[in-house]
């Protein structure tokens, strides 16, 4: 019977410390933030932000849960094609220009970060090939075909003089 | 009678008076001509040094970035036709057939494009059609061959020539461009006689005379073109008759020197033809662009009359001023070109019965003047100021001309409409007018897209984007948040209790911008609302020189020492350098370097100079992501909650600032493809007597109503670091069943909460005991 006595306190009865008689004055009249209810906190004083954070509302479209392509998108995959066959004629910096042009429309594509560290390689310039790569490493993470790629291209970079 | 003959001798004979007055006068021409052909000489080293060089020589000139255009790109629309309208493309009323033409339909534009020429691309010009609609472009077709494009760049925009030491914009044309009834219209206004004299014209100068005294004042000038050419060229424009010898000096000098042709091409590309705005119009092409809207070869004899009788009087016979004196003038004008027989009477007739039509006054000032002198900055490193106004270069920028527009248009209008708000920021001398700042980048690739470093620039140069250094109060704010993430999380508990601190012995109490009762607040909640007193807990535990370390990648030239009020953005720092680090926060942690040049080019095409995006990582992507999501929630539901009722409805992270006695109004707003930094504030320290969000927030929301092409709903991704926890507000902890409030709260992975609750949890309280008193049972 103890026991029984002791579980169902344990399981259902568990009691809450008292809200404070007294709760610290409001210097303001009542306001969107007054509106809320203040929560009984026994060991610090209450506190509430005005709304509610923005966490609690997820962001609306993660570029990493595959968002619709829309013409942003298609316009920066167009600009990425175009400095693809920079790169494939052998002209880094023409391919730059156009991969910063694609970067500028839709920041969020990691294949533009994988390309520009294409570049920088053929300009020899290991320090900016490796900040695209890892930038590229970070878009493209959830993406099995391009990570493996990445990751290739990861070495050839720690592989320039 | 010998001696008397020998004396006689001996004394000399006196000159004849006549003959000792020829000599002296000999002498005297034969000294002044040696001194005139000394400053003759001297007169033709400087029109070999000064007229020469600036006849042969090719200004630079500075371009604005290309404009790429794509379905479904958003446009403001009046701002795109008014960009086109810069390109130089004139509206006909037809399908265009050339080249720089360009018709206005009900849901589109028909544009025959001009070549494309800059250090990346090159294309020639092709007729297509861009329709679009509310939203945006809807489509782009060649009218040649009925293609559609899925891009489109526009050609770079013509900012300014590198002229002088006066950076001016005119349109240099050739004497072969220019048409005949222009050259007679111009001879017939100002020098009939201009093929037959030599510089200077005694039979006009006798007529002028002889028309003024009939007058009795002066309504006839005898200058000639040559002679006018050496005054604006040489001379100060004060009348004294040296400066009138000097003059005909010069005359003579460029008649000996140069051809007809050449005197004549200079003159017409050198001529004031009145002021647009700020910008004064120099030049028969820029002025048949200001006052036709067109290019010279398109004048007609009606309109080149129009454009010679301003000679005289560019302000006095304005059309834009007096249409009627203007008319009356150019009939004047038109009367001398029949009395001189280059036009017909038929065509006088003709000409004279039509009505003086201009393309309508547009007043502008100086191209974004501000990221001019910016650029010019760093084009002095590179070129010397002889070479950029002679080596023809093209300059390319990353300047977009809309984006500048809407930024000069959203800080003018917002800061007088606070001056109509508050009576006490009125001032009238317009040196201690109040000012303003904004700075647009892009954040991945640190383009600037604009520069606005005052409020006008006829009035004041000082570019307080680049140069200013003010308090940036709470836009510092985020640099201590980002140190303090390394130990705390945005659900840390700050106190937010009055606090005093001792600074060199002396006592500091920070204080909250408005009273408030919460003394205990999260991270979060201490950057949403700005509570100072929190923030400099959060500083404190930190640790001062922690926060200096954290912010030295930044690369802030501002000398910080690590007092406490550094938490509060008490030290000066420079605008254009806080958009730059907050690009970091919006370019997963990697900072840009600020790019206004793109590349350079000579006259022959050949790339001189080609600057491309730099990167280099500040923070961790992670930390970059924390910290732009904790700016979300200001504009969510914080200090800068006003934008949304300015109908700002897409994601935003953004940051109010206001300091001291409110000597500055802050805010700096982005997306992840825009960021725009804005300061409001007097140059001596007045106060404002606003806050940033209330005094420079609605110049952001303003500008970036404006422009569409930079705004979309996309947010920042949270990097693979990054985890979402749902928490207990009040604790911070992991939220159990019973946390009466829970929200999800991003943690860096390796500082996430582990611990459940212990506010609310009962069952653990309970099973605690329940132990202890099995414990005791055993």
């Amino acid at each position: 019977m103890v026991w029984a006595g002791i579980i169902l306190l344990a399981s259902g009865c568990g009691v809450k410390r008292p809200a404070p008689e007294t709760l610290p004055a409001r210097m303001h009249p009542p306001q969107e933030k007054q509106e809320r209810v203040q929560p009984v906190i026994p060991r610090i004083p209450p506190q509430k932000p005005v709304t509610p954070p923005i966490a609690v509302q997820p962001p609306k479209a993660l570029p990493s849960q595959e968002p619709k392509p829309d013409a942003r998108m298609m316009a920066a995959a167009n600009l990425v094609e175009q400095g693809k066959i920079y790169l494939d004629g052998g002209k880094p910096d023409q391919a730059i220009d156009v991969l910063e042009r694609a970067l500028s429309v839709y920041p969020g594509n990691g294949k533009t970060h994988y390309y520009m560290a294409e570049a920088w390689v053929m300009k020899k310039n290991k320090r900016q090939a490796l900040e695209f790569n890892r930038l590229a490493r970070m878009y493209l993470s959830g993406d099995d075909a391009w990570r493996d790629k990445v990751a290739d291209q990861q070495k050839r970079i720690r592989n320039l003089p | 009678m010998e001696k008397k003959l020998k004396k006689k001798l001996r004394k000399p004979v006196p000159e004849k008076r006549p003959v000792r007055i020829l000599k002296l006068v000999l002498a005297a021409g034969i000294a002044a001509s040696a001194v005139l052909t000394v400053y003759m000489f001297y007169l033709y080293t400087g029109i070999e040094d000064r007229f020469a060089s600036r006849k042969w020589s090719i200004p630079s000139t500075v371009y604005s970035d290309t404009t790429l255009l794509y379905p479904g790109k958003r446009i403001n629309k009046p701002l795109f036709l008014d960009k086109l309208s810069r390109l130089d493309y004139r509206i006909v009323d037809r399908a265009p057939a050339a080249k720089g033409e360009m018709q206005l339909r009900e849901d589109s534009v028909a544009i025959f494009l001009n070549d494309l020429k800059t250090p990346q691309q090159r294309r020639n010009g092709f007729p297509v059609i861009i329709a679009y609609d509310n939203q945006g472009i809807r489509r782009i077709t060649r009218m040649d061959t009925k293609e559609d494009l899925p891009l489109l760049t526009l050609e770079p925009e013509n900012i300014m020539l590198f002229f002088g030491t006066q950076r001016e914009k005119r349109q240099l044309v050739s004497i072969h461009d220019v048409p005949q009834h222009l050259v007679h219209a111009v001879l017939a206004a100002e020098d009939q006689r201009f093929f037959s004299h030599h510089g200077v014209d005694p039979r006009g100068l006798l007529r002028a005379i002889w028309v003024n005294l009939r007058h009795g004042g002066f309504v006839q000038g005898g200058s000639t073109l040559t002679q006018q050419l050496a005054k604006n060229y040489f001379l100060t424009p004060e009348r004294t008759l040296t400066r009138k010898f000097k003059e005909l000096l010069i005359a003579l000098l460029l008649e000996a020197r140069f051809q007809k042709e050449e005197i004549l091409e200079i003159y017409l590309n050198e001529i004031y033809f009145g002021q647009k705005g700020s910008v004064s119009i120099n030049g028969v092409g820029e002025a048949a662009s200001f006052y036709f809207g067109k290019p010279v070869s398109a004048l007609t004899p009606a309109e080149s009359a129009t454009l010679a009788g301003l000679i005289k009087g560019p302000n006095r016979y304005s059309p834009y001023i007096n249409r009627e004196r203007c008319r009356n003038r150019r009939n004047w004008v038109l009367d001398s070109m029949y009395d001189n027989q280059w036009i017909s009477a038929a065509a006088l007739k003709k000409y004279q019965a039509q009505p003086v039509k201009t393309s309508g006054y547009r007043v502008s000032g100086k191209k974004a003047p501000y990221f001019v002198d910016y650029l010019s900055e760093q084009l002095t490193t590179l070129y010397s100021p002889g070479d950029l106004e002679s080596l023809g270069l093209s300059i390319y920028t990353t300047l977009d001309t809309q984006v500048e527009i809407a930024a000069e248009e959203a800080l003018e209008k917002e800061l007088t409409s606070l001056e109509k708000a508050n009576p006490k920021l009125r001032r009238n001398d317009p040196a201690r007018k109040l000012q303003g700042v904004v700075v647009v980048m892009q954040p991945k690739t640190g383009h600037i897209l604009a520069m606005v470093g005052g409020r006008n620039y006829t009035e004041s140069q000082f570019n307080r984007a680049a140069q200013a250094s003010r308090q940036p109060g709470s836009l510092f704010k985020p640099f201590v948040a980002l140190a303090a993430l390394d130990k705390f999380t945005p659900a840390t508990i700050l106190s937010n209790a009055p606090r005093t601190y001792t600074v060199d012995n002396k006592k500091w109490e920070p204080q909250n911008f408005e009273p408030v009762t919460e003394f205990s607040v999260s991270l979060r909640t201490a950057i949403q609302h700005s509570y100072n007193r929190a923030i400099v807990d959060l500083a404190m535990r930190t640790g001062l020189n922690h926060i200096l370390d954290a912010i030295k990648p930044f690369g802030f030239t501002t000398h910080f020492k690590p007092y406490p009020s550094l938490a509060l953005g008490s030290f000066e720092m420079i605008p254009l350098e806080l958009a730059r680090a907050y690009c970091a926060f919006a370019a997963d942690g990697v900072l840009p370097y600020p790019l206004s040049l793109k590349g350079i080019m000579d006259e022959k095409g050949k790339i001189l100079e080609q600057h491309h995006m730099n990167i280099e990582r500040a923070i961790s992507p992670e930390k970059a992501f924390l910290v732009t999501d904790l700016l979300r929630s200001v504009v969510e539901g914080g200090t800068a909650k006003s934008l949304r009722s300015k109908g700002i409805w897409f994601p935003v992270a953004g940051k109010t600032g206001t300091t001291n006695d409110f000597r500055d109004a802050w805010f700096v707003g982005y997306t992840p493809d825009v960021l725009a930094l804005i300061w409001v504030g007097f140059d001596n320290g007045d106060p404002v007597y606003a806050s940033g969000g209330s005094a420079a927030l609605p110049i952001w929301a303003d500008l970036i109503h404006a422009i569409p092409q930079y705004v979309s709903d996309s947010w920042f991704m949270a990097p693979p670091g990054v985890v979402q926890k749902e928490i207990c507000r009040s604790s911070g902890m992991l939220a159990g069943p019973e946390c009466p409030d829970i929200i999800k709260e991003y943690f860096l992975t390796g500082n996430a909460p582990l611990k459940a609750c212990t506010l609310h949890a009962t069952r653990p309280f309970i099973e605690g005991w329940f132990k202890k008193i099995e414990k005791l049972v055993q």
